[in-house]
């Protein structure tokens, strides 16, 4: 077994600022042949950088201050351009996070394949050549119909099957070493496994190394035969998969493990769900209306869904992307009008009234969206955005401020912060001001939309524990979205599941994760990483 | 996540960031001194003129550069220099006004076309028929149907600019709107003009101040042009077109006459049009590298 890819003493800075902070310092890696070594870190761990570093494309304004990066012993600090194109590709593959980012929209996946065996070859390869190899390396993949699917563009691609051409176009002319940045963050968890299995084999078969980038534990725990776990530019440990996973040195690694939700609840509802707040009857959503003659292509979102929830009680939608969990979350907050059904909250049905209707019932039922980043007006101070519902409602300024100090209280920041722009917050800081505003209209429901999945697994947590906590103190109600069944959980009461449009299976988080009664959910449960590692 | 300056907080400090920002950048700097030097021409008009613009002395007609007329003088014995000190008051107020009228209707229908739904289709469609006429000749059956005044070919060349500043402003309304924080104030129950006001007028600014330097520069040329071809200004009025459509048939024996004004017209649309490069590229986040962040 030899090492592929060795990392010593690795240091990159600022161009420019010769004895300034480190992005990262002092970075110890070896990647033998035949295994994948995880490197897992939070969101700013440089763990990134740290790849970016080895494929020779740092953004600008960063360079290499120190240390050695060696694939098959050859050096690739300092090498000419040049060469460094020629290794990529050639000794190094690389995999990105969002494969339909990575394809060329307007060409196909032969036409892509073919371009690198054409810039890396030698003698340019004839068209048969081309074809038999292109071929060859999608069937290397295990994907079905390959021959077809060699002339489709990247957007009739599904994102398994995206992901696998990138990986394909990556072995191609056979690397020794596979560069991955969080190949399956953008994937579901289903097609996440598959690939997952896909490297694995691949390893096995071709005997290449696999630096693996991740923020994901239960990934981790799935794949890797090595781990380094980085923390603010750092390697904090580094092993064996079995050592760290198993009885890790270092707190935060522990931290970090702990934190990987695993579907054990957290808490569990302060009393017995009382009066529904939010019963859903019959919700229809349709996209697209049928043309002339009845052509043109209708999408049903949501078919039929129906549910109730009561006070206290946290309600969980699980799905995977295109399953309707969103849509369904946007009509029940009426951010967008159902076809039909009927949405009855507090005994008003508010499905199809008008906007003039709604409003005034528009503060029983508020939203804390998926992305802390983008949900607070970059131009408005915190307690500007903050204040405007209660503003809405009647309150003057000055005791809508005095509310909404309590508020931040209550989700553990600081009132003062209310005069500070949102870009002064972190991710996790940004999703508690969310949550306070949702919660300073006193409302009775809240719509948590995929609220934590762009949070760090230690943030994830303490999210979690809020919301748990959030439900007992207030009695609040609320319908938790997520893609992630672990997430639901450790958080919800019930959980109803997604497919397609339709809830394929309900019932209490015990039962369901006991017993889940339909194939789906048990391919879910499945496709979760980290299952048996981890618990 | 980068943080963008444009964006950045508190007003006051964001104003004097950006002044400063401008003086450092050369072009915005070339293109700003042109103009202030053309401002300050037009509004002390009346201490520049030497002789009356309208004077006419058909006694010294086509004379070449003295110490009473420094530019020489025209067909008619009118003096170039008062004339061209005349013209840019002409040219900065056609300028001026056509841009507040395609900003302010043009932004006022783009917004509702954004936010309201059927409105929408009817309005573009509109605006796209009226895309359809090329400017000049729309504005010359404007100014053939009202007459020639300097209101009716403000607003004759104005017209013809509406759509664009609809079609630009809309289409940041539909981007803006969906963005998270917008829903969440309507989940908070945000009324329409509030929402607007709030959420999205300030996003609309940057890319509508860029425009608003375009279609100055653009009023300006236009105006000449009609001038040129004599359904502009009234003869009267010394505009930079009037002059070098008058200097036509003297080109030969005062070329002069033709030059003075044109190279006005191409300095001043100069300017304008490197202030409006240079606020794009300070304004829009994807073309300021130097703003932006790294990944």
């Amino acid at each position: 077994m030899t090492a592929v890819l060795e990392i010593r003493g690795l240091t990159v800075g600022l161009t420019g600022d010769a004895d300034g902070r480190r992005t990262i310092r002092d970075i110890d890696i070896t990647v033998p042949s035949g295994e994948i070594v995880c490197v897992v870190g939070e969101s700013g761990s440089g763990k990134s950088v740290t790849a970016f570093s080895v494929m020779g494309l740092l953004p600008d304004g960063l360079t290499p201050m120190g240390g050695s990066i060696k694939v098959l012993g050859e050096e690739l600090i300092g090498a000419p351009d040049q060469r460094m194109r020629t290794l990529r590709g050639s000794r190094i593959g690389m995999i990105f996070q969002e494969p339909m980012t990575a394809l060329n929209p307007v060409m196909t996946v032969r036409e892509q394949l073919a371009e690198l065996l054409v810039w890396h070859g030698n003698a340019r390869p004839s068209k048969a050549e081309i074809n038999r190899r292109v071929l060859a390396a999608l069937e290397d993949m295990l994907l079905p119909n390959a021959a077809q699917l060699m002339q489709a563009y990247p957007h009739q691609l599904s994102g398994g099957q995206r992901q696998r051409v990138m990986i394909a176009m990556a072995m191609l002319l056979e690397p020794v070493l596979l560069i991955a940045d969080e190949p399956t963050t953008a994937l579901d968890v289903t097609t996440q496994k598959q690939i997952l299995v896909l490297i694995k084999d691949l390893v096995k078969r071709k005997n290449i190394g696999v630096l693996f980038i991740t923020h994901d534990f239960g990934v981790v725990a799935d794949i890797a035969d090595r781990v380094v776990v980085m923390q603010k530019g750092a390697v904090v440990e580094s092993g064996s998969a079995d050592a760290v996973l198993g009885s890790p040195a270092q707190a935060y690694t522990r931290l970090l493990i702990d934190s990987v939700p695993k579907g054990i609840q957290i808490a569990t509802a302060a009393r017995e769900p009382t009066a529904d707040v939010l019963a859903v009857k019959g919700l229809e959503m349709t996209y697209g209306q049928r043309g002339l003659f009845g052509r043109g292509r209708v999408t049903h979102a949501v078919r039929g869904a129906g549910f109730t929830l009561g006070r206290g009680e946290i309600l969980g939608v699980v799905g995977e992307s295109g399953s309707g969990k969103s849509t369904l979350a946007r009509c029940v907050a009426r951010l967008m009008k159902p076809t039909s059904g009927e949405i009855n909250l507090l005994g008003t049905d508010i499905a199809a009234v008008s906007n003039a209707t709604l409003r005034p019932h528009r503060r029983y039922i508020q939203v804390v969206f998926q992305d802390p980043y983008r949900s607070l007006n970059p131009r408005l101070s915190v307690g500007q955005s903050m204040i405007e519902g209660v503003v809405n409602f009647g309150a003057s300024p000055q005791v809508a401020r005095d509310e909404v100090a309590k508020l931040l209280e209550l989700v553990g920041m600081d009132p003062h912060v209310m005069h500070r722009f949102p870009h002064e917050f972190s991710g996790g800081q940004r999703q508690r001001i969310c949550i306070a505003r949702a919660l300073a209209s006193e409302p009775q429901v809240l719509i948590a939309d995929e609220a934590v999945s762009a949070l760090d697994v230690t943030v994830q947590a303490q999210v979690l524990k809020l919301f748990a906590d959030l439900r007992s103190r207030l009695g609040l109600a609320m319908l938790f979205i997520t893609h992630d069944l672990r997430v639901a959980g450790e958080l919800c009461d019930r959980i109803m599941v997604m497919k397609s449009g339709e809830i394929v299976e309900s019932g209490p988080t015990a039962d369901i994760f006991a017993n889940p009664q339909h194939a789906y959910t048990r391919a879910l449960f499945a496709a979760a990483p980290g299952r048996e590692r981890l618990q | 996540m980068s943080v963008i300056a444009v964006n950045s907080p508190k007003s006051s400090v964001n104003l004097r960031a950006v002044a400063g920002k401008l003086l450092r950048n050369r072009t915005v700097l070339f293109g700003l001194c042109i103009l202030v030097v053309l401002s300050l021409m037009a509004i002390f008009a009346s201490l520049l003129w030497t002789v009356d613009p309208a004077a006419i002395k058909p006694r010294l007609r086509l004379r070449p550069p003295s110490a009473a007329n420094w530019l020489g003088t025209d067909n008619l014995g009118r003096d170039i220099w008062s004339r061209l000190i005349y013209g840019s008051q002409v040219s900065l107020i056609v300028g001026a006004a056509v841009t507040l009228i395609a900003v302010m209707l043009g932004s006022l229908l783009g917004l509702i076309a954004g936010m309201v739904r059927w409105i929408d289709n009817v309005l573009m469609r509109m605006m796209d028929g009226m895309m359809a006429i090329p400017a000049i000749l729309l504005a010359i059956a404007l100014i053939g149907g009202l007459g020639p005044s300097i209101t009716t070919i403000c607003v004759a060349i104005a017209i013809p600019e509406i759509p664009r500043v609809a079609r630009m402003v809309r289409s940041v309304v539909l981007t803006v709107r969906e963005e998270a924080y917008v829903e969440a104030a309507v989940s908070m129950g945000t009324r329409l003009p509030v929402l607007m006001a709030r959420h999205i007028v300030p996003n609309i600014l940057a890319p509508l101040i860029v425009q608003a330097t375009y279609i100055a520069s653009s009023a300006i040329l236009i105006e000449a042009s009609l001038s040129f071809l004599g359904i502009g200004m009234p003869d009267e009025i010394p505009s930079w077109g009037n002059m070098m459509s008058d200097a036509r048939l003297y080109f030969q024996v005062r070329p002069g006459l033709m030059l003075f004004p044109g190279i006005c017209i191409a300095l001043t649309v100069l300017g304008i049009n490197r202030l409006g490069d240079g606020l794009r590229d300070m304004l829009d986040p994807r073309l300021a590298r130097s703003v932006g962040g790294i990944k």
